[in-house]
């Protein structure tokens, strides 16, 4: 394998506390390991694809901003395609956060927190050597998109979609338009023509029953007045208006993330996009307030997105989990069970347990619940994670300072910690322990129990998981499992005699950067008061 | 000078043991030590566990004699829960336990015991075993399998599996029994008493080659205890009978009582407990358990073909309990006849098949005694619990613990006739093992674990210097 | 007898189970016995141990002796077989590293409502014990194992058999649902409800049916977290399983992987209170635990 890890200074920010050139010169043994200035310039991305194809390099790890910063700007995202498009797999690609989740958080103290950076190094470069790459499923798009909710950009969206050529399906919940008085006779011209197209169909009083499938190929089963009636789209369009109701009773039918308010949130730098490249959502304004420009510019957003990814000849959708292990899977069914998309079944004939790729999210929460350990999340193997702690443990800093490894939820926990970082580099007074260790994991229902035990066994003093609140788990219910399981397995960690303080659960939502802050903070005191009285 | 002569590991026992025999400055037997060198801890371990799971833990003390923790256990259980079990599970308990007793007594004697007196105590030892008992009379070695077989498929048929059962359940049983296991087993009973009544015409043959050791060997004269019912036999529930070296009685109690009539001494030297009758004190209070003592015990045998043999059997104490250690051999094989006779009338019992096997039950806080009559001796088994079904407390007198005491006298009388002169005679390696053999003390049980460790008698001298050495080592 | 195998058995912290399941191989006994050449067991007079191809050890490492007598077994033998869930995995013995060895003895020894002024035993003669249980593989290399508590005799044999022919025995990698009869529906169904509304212990139901899934029926099962390969035995006499094969090889954290599981299957609040989570999950394999003492000194030693 030849890896490529590339560092950045981040004009800076980041080398003013991490000193990234005395980390380059200690991964000689990597084919590359170059410094920049900045990764998101042209001239810097020019360079980072000449050396990936000068030294052939099939894995990279980048030292420098959260990646979530990647999904939110141009420079960013242009990146990483142009490595995709080079035969780089997603899954060699990696992540070492050592602006936000270290320079950020450790300014003035140079030595230790260049250490911190370079055990995330470490960590990262452990996961594009132990994962393997993502397979994927090559699908031919419909260009069908259905259209969920009857706001005037959803109108307007569907009479753009028309003139394109697609077909387009319309959904309302309710008996009458969601479009507001005052734009109703601006909209009726569009909706005349959106009616009349033989290429559309809309149902109202109909509620989504069930979603299957990924981008390209959707097959949506509806309950219309008439009864059930199936359609299959390539795409789909939120235009739900303000009605967190409906957004909460679709969150479990499609996988999307929601803001804290309840609305549908956004989840790239592209306004409107979710999790799911082929579902697209349009944004209303605070109180449903949008003017018609608004909501038109929001339409055209939407549907040049959506059409520009549905007009390609295919669409290659990611397979995240392993096949299921025949020579360990003993068809017990605890994997159905625990599926919120009920992507899981047994074939009884062979007593094996099957996933069905067009429900399957790669949540991974089947993954921690097998007993066998017939499956893996390829996204995070599970010998890459018990690695990763084993490295973690290591800490920065001897002595008293107990060591905490800090899992974080991909969604919350992670931009919660990132949030954490930015709180505490403009404030004074607000810190950070050196040695809390950040971990991402996808989920909290990937989460294993056992992860517990190996970071004790390791030596971490405590460990604290920072996971979604109530209702916004990405994945419906990855947060509510991972504290079932965790609730349950205290009993298991009192009779090894690690007290309760040691293991700490914080749901929190992507803003409360503070609430992790005073968690972790008030956990250090609890450790060291334990560490005291022994 | 006082000189240590130490035996270990002595062999075929189930478990560890070791002997040290301690000379006075004038080279005589001082004393005996027969060490018990494992301990597990389940009275610990089994702390926080939940009390209905206690039948399934508890098994695990013994591999050879499961079934008796699994039903002690699961009686002390259904005292907590104070719940009446059908009568249909009482019977379906005591033919598993009937079971087991035919595998066990039948292993003892053929694998164990016998190779010393079917091939001879001075027979090659390689061959001195249950595979040279086959090979020198392999129709008889077939016979003792036969036997054992029958046993453990009784075990497997009501307890589920021959060896660790899980069916005896608080409230009674968790299935019945069926009709076709039922004739099935019916059937081999015949054949299983039969090969019960050889066992016992081939021990008494032995008995007469050997008449002229038995008075001499290991005897010592202790008080007795088992269990009885209307002053039979019994084995599975029953009054705690306890009776003096002439025969007198000095106790029948409740044996939920237990605690007011026996206690246990430790000594530093072995992980097994010495029980003791408390009103006597540790030394004038031993008493001897299993079969040589439940036929002392008991009036009489509520099966007609062993009752026959018991009376006979009693004759030789002349009006008095019988001593002889060597006769434990002879008690376990007319005890082995009685298990064979009594699952036959159990499985003519139309009982046996009924479907109501048991009771629902809900947990509840408190105290239960289960006490039975393992192979090897009175078993007792005694939990605390609290309102969550778990144990507070758990306190375990297992059988062989009771001859703990015993065995060391009997060791000792041994080593006073073949140790002289501050050296080890030939043949006292086996003749300290046969005596503690004649116990079939299962060291499982005893401290709650086994092993098996290499043989070596050595002779220290008081500085402990190896004066004198015979081995049997690893 | 040249040609056999030279065989070798023996018992250390166990119940001698396993021992007593190689006997009930009744009649085939001696077929096997035609086949090896048994040079030293617990059963037989034999005084020293011999050099052997094959080195049977049964129960699990407790005491020094216990130690003692492995490493001479592992001069002597070729092959080191691990015979049994104590063997193997540590076992019930294994239970006692819940407690700190101090507290073991004080109650077995001085606590106990029998014992009269009692001392905990202290004597050259008889061996120290050590303060954690091991299975054999944390102290010798083990070059085969047979699970189970005790092993199904076909297993013992059919695993003899195989080393007779130069071959390493075979190793159940599925879990217990593959080999249980029993009929499985709620658990089949695509939904995120338990499959009952409380937990129990069988004694507690009104009745055991005998054909659908202990799960099902509210009552803790572990046979997803245990290995096949014992004929599913409890089952059929109508109780669950209390995973005595151990884990299976894949899931060594048998208790952590039972939690995992029996989070989506049976309500948090019954399996909190009414269950031993930590006594039925780690019953036979808490020596082979990431964390396999309660005392993290012990485990550092």
């Amino acid at each position: 394998m030849k890896t490529g890890l590339f560092l950045s200074r981040h004009d800076g920010a980041i080398s003013e506390t991490v000193d990234v050139d005395l980390l380059s010169g200690l991964y000689s043994n990597l084919p590359v390991a170059k410094v920049y200035d900045s990764f998101f310039r042209h001239k810097a991305q020019t360079d980072i694809l000449k050396t990936v194809d000068a030294h052939g390099l099939d894995s990279v790890v980048f030292a420098g901003n959260s990646p979530k910063y990647y999904d939110m700007i141009l420079g960013g995202t242009l990146l990483l395609d142009a490595l995709k498009s080079r035969g780089i797999n997603e899954n060699k690609i990696a992540f070492a956060n050592i602006h936000e989740q270290v320079a950020m958080s450790h300014k003035g103290e140079r030595v230790k927190a260049t250490e911190k950076a370079g055990l995330l190094i470490d960590v990262a470069l452990t996961k594009v050597e132990m994962s393997p790459n993502i397979k994927s499923i090559v699908v031919s798009p419909r260009r069908s998109v259905l259209i969920v909710g009857t706001t005037a950009g959803g109108i307007i969206a569907a009479w753009e979609l028309l003139a394109k050529g697609y077909r387009v399906f319309l959904a309302e919940r309710g008996l009458s338009l969601r479009v507001p008085a005052d734009m109703e006779e601006n909209i009726m011209p569009t909706l005349a023509a959106v009616q009349s197209s033989d290429r559309s169909k809309m149902f109202t009083q109909t509620e989504i029953k069930d979603v299957s499938g990924y981008a390209g190929q959707y097959k949506i089963v509806l309950t219309t007045p008439g009864g059930d009636e199936e359609i299959l789209v390539g795409g789909i369009i939120l235009s739900l208006g303000n009605d967190i109701a409906w957004v909460k009773a679709l969150r479990s039918k499609m996988r999307f993330g929601i803001d804290p308010d309840g609305s549908v949130a956004q989840e790239t730098m592209f306004i409107g996009q979710t999790t799911d490249p082929g579902i697209w959502f349009l944004p209303s304004g605070k109180e449903g307030i949008t003017s018609l420009a608004d909501e038109i510019s929001g339409a055209s957003r939407a549907v040049l997105s959506l059409t520009s990814l549905l007009d390609a000849n295919e669409i290659a959708h990611s397979l995240l989990i392993s096949a299921v292990d025949e020579k360990v899977c003993g068809g017990c069914g605890t994997c159905v069970k625990t599926c919120a998309f009920a992507a899981s079944s047994i074939d009884l004939s062979r007593k094996l347990s099957v996933i069905n790729p067009e429900r399957c999210k790669g949540c991974g929460n089947c993954v921690t619940s097998c007993p066998t350990g017939a499956r893996d999340l390829v996204s995070f193997p599970t010998k890459y994670i018990s690695k990763a702690i084993s490295l973690l443990s290591r800490g920065v800093v001897n002595g008293a300072e107990p060591k905490i490894l800090a899992i974080l939820c991909k969604n919350c926990g992670y931009s919660a910690a990132d949030s954490a970082g930015e709180l505490i580099s403009r404030t004074p007074g607000q810190k950070l322990s050196l040695n809390v260790m950040p971990f991402l994991l996808e989920c909290g229902g990937n989460v294993d129990t056992q992860y517990v035990l190996e970071a004790f066994s390791n030596g971490f003093d405590g460990v604290a998981l920072f996971i979604c609140r109530d209702g916004h788990c990405h994945n419906i219910v990855g947060n509510t499992d991972m504290q079932r399981r965790l609730g349950l397995f205290r009993a298991v960690l009192r009779s090894r005699d690690i007290k309760d303080e040691r293991l700490r659960v914080v749901p929190l939502n992507c803003h409360e950067g503070q609430v992790m802050i005073e968690e972790l903070q008030s956990m250090s005191e609890d450790l060291k008061t334990l560490r005291a009285s022994n | 000078m006082s000189k240590t002569i130490t035996i270990s590991p002595v062999s075929r026992l189930e478990g560890h043991g070791k002997v040290t025999i301690l000379l006075n400055d004038k080279n005589e037997v001082a004393a005996s030590h027969f060490h018990v060198v494992e301990f597990r801890g389940f009275e610990k371990f089994c702390e926080g566990r939940l009390m209905s799971e206690m039948p399934l833990i508890t098994s695990r003390i013994c591999g050879i004699c499961p079934v008796s923790h699994h039903l002690a256990s699961v009686k002390a259980c259904d005292e907590i829960l104070q719940v009446k079990i059908p009568p249909a599970a009482i019977k379906l308990r005591e033919l598993i336990q009937m079971g087991q007793y035919i595998h066990s007594h039948a292993l003892h004697f053929f694998y164990l015991a016998a190779p010393d007196f079917v091939l001879g105590p001075a027979s090659d030892p390689a061959k001195r075993n249950v595979v040279g008992i086959i090979e020198a009379d392999p129709e008889l070695g077939k016979k003792a399998i036969r036997l054992r077989k029958i046993g453990q498929d009784i075990v497997d048929r009501v307890g589920g599996r021959p060896i660790h059962p899980v069916t005896a359940i608080p409230g009674g049983m968790s299935k019945s029994l069926s009709h076709e296991d039922r004739f099935i087993m019916r059937k081999e009973m015949d054949e299983a008493v039969e090969l019960a009544k050889l066992s016992l015409s081939i021990g008494k043959s032995v008995y007469e080659k050997f008449a002229d050791i038995v008075p001499l060997f290991a005897v010592i004269k202790t008080n007795y205890m088992g269990l009885v019912k209307n002053g039979n036999l019994e084995l599975y529930d029953g009054t705690l009978r306890l009776i003096d070296e002439e025969g007198k009685k000095l106790e029948e109690f409740d044996p939920r009582d237990y605690l007011s009539y026996l206690g246990e001494h430790v000594e530093d030297w072995s992980y097994m407990k010495f029980p003791f009758y408390k009103k006597q004190g540790v030394v004038e209070g031993v008493y001897r358990v299993a079969p040589l003592a439940r036929l002392n015990v008991a009036d009489a045998i509520s099966t007609p073909l062993a009752n026959k043999e018991l009376v006979e059997f009693k004759k030789l104490g002349n009006g008095q309990p019988v001593h002889e250690t060597l006769y434990y051999h002879y008690a376990r094989l007319i005890e082995l006849l009685y298990a064979t006779e009594r699952a036959r009338e159990l499985l003519d019992d139309d009982e046996i098949v009924s479907k109501e096997v048991r009771v629902k039950v809900d947990r509840r806080q408190g105290e239960g005694v289960g006490v039975i009559e393992a192979p090897r001796g009175t078993l007792i088994h005694h939990y605390w619990a609290d309102d969550a079904g778990k144990i507070e407390k758990a306190n375990i007198i297992v059988a062989t613990a009771h001859n703990n005491a015993a065995i060391n006298l009997s060791v000792n009388e041994v080593a006073k006739e073949f140790v002289k002169g501050g050296k080890i005679e030939e043949g006292a390696l086996n003749m300290v093992e046969m005596a503690v053999r004649c116990y079939d003390p299962c060291l499982s049980c005893a401290t709650h674990a086994i092993g098996q460790m290499p043989l070596e008698i050595s002779l220290l001298d008081a500085d402990g210097k190896m004066v004198d050495t015979v081995e049997r080592s690893i | 007898m040249t040609d056999k195998v030279t065989v070798a058995t023996t018992w250390l912290q166990g119940c001698s189970g396993c021992h007593i399941a190689f006997l009930d191989l009744h009649e085939e006994l001696l077929d096997v016995l035609n086949l090896i050449d048994l040079r030293y067991s617990p059963i037989v007079d034999v005084k020293d141990v011999p050099e052997v191809t094959v080195g049977i050890v049964e129960g699990s490492v407790g005491n020094e002796d216990n130690e003692e007598v492995l490493r001479t077994f592992r001069k002597k033998a070729k092959y080191i077989v691990a015979l049994g869930t104590c063997a193997c995995f540590g076992g019930i013995p294994g239970l006692r590293n819940l407690f700190k060895l101090d507290e073991v003895l004080k109650r077995g020894y001085i606590d106990t409502e029998s014992t009269m002024q009692g001392k905990v035993p202290n004597n050259p003669e008889i061996p120290l014990l050590k303060e954690s249980v091991k299975p054999l593989s944390q102290v010798v290399k083990v070059d085969f194992s047979i699970p189970g508590c005790p092993p199904l005799p076909s297993a013992i044999k059919d695993a003899l058999l195989a080393l007779v022919q130069g071959k390493a025995p075979e190793v159940k990698t599925r879990n217990l649902c593959e080999e249980c009869d029993r009929k499985k529906e709620k658990m089949l169904v695509a939904s995120r409800d338990f499959v009952t509304d409380a937990v129990v212990s069988p004694h507690e139901l009104e009745r055991i049916d005998s054909e659908i899934c202990f799960l099902e029926q509210g009552v803790l099962c572990m046979g997803p977290a245990t290995c096949e390969g014992c004929g599913s035995r409890c089952l059929k006499g109508n109780m669950p399983c209390r995973g005595c094969m151990g884990p299976t090889p894949g899931a060594l954290e048998q208790g952590a992987k039972s939690i995992n599981a029996l989070s989506s299957i049976l309500p948090a609040g019954g399996l909190m209170f009414n269950e031993d989570i930590v006594g039925v999950g780690y019953r036979y394999s808490l020596p082979v635990s990431i964390y396999p003492h309660r005392d993290q000194k012990v485990r550092e030693k």
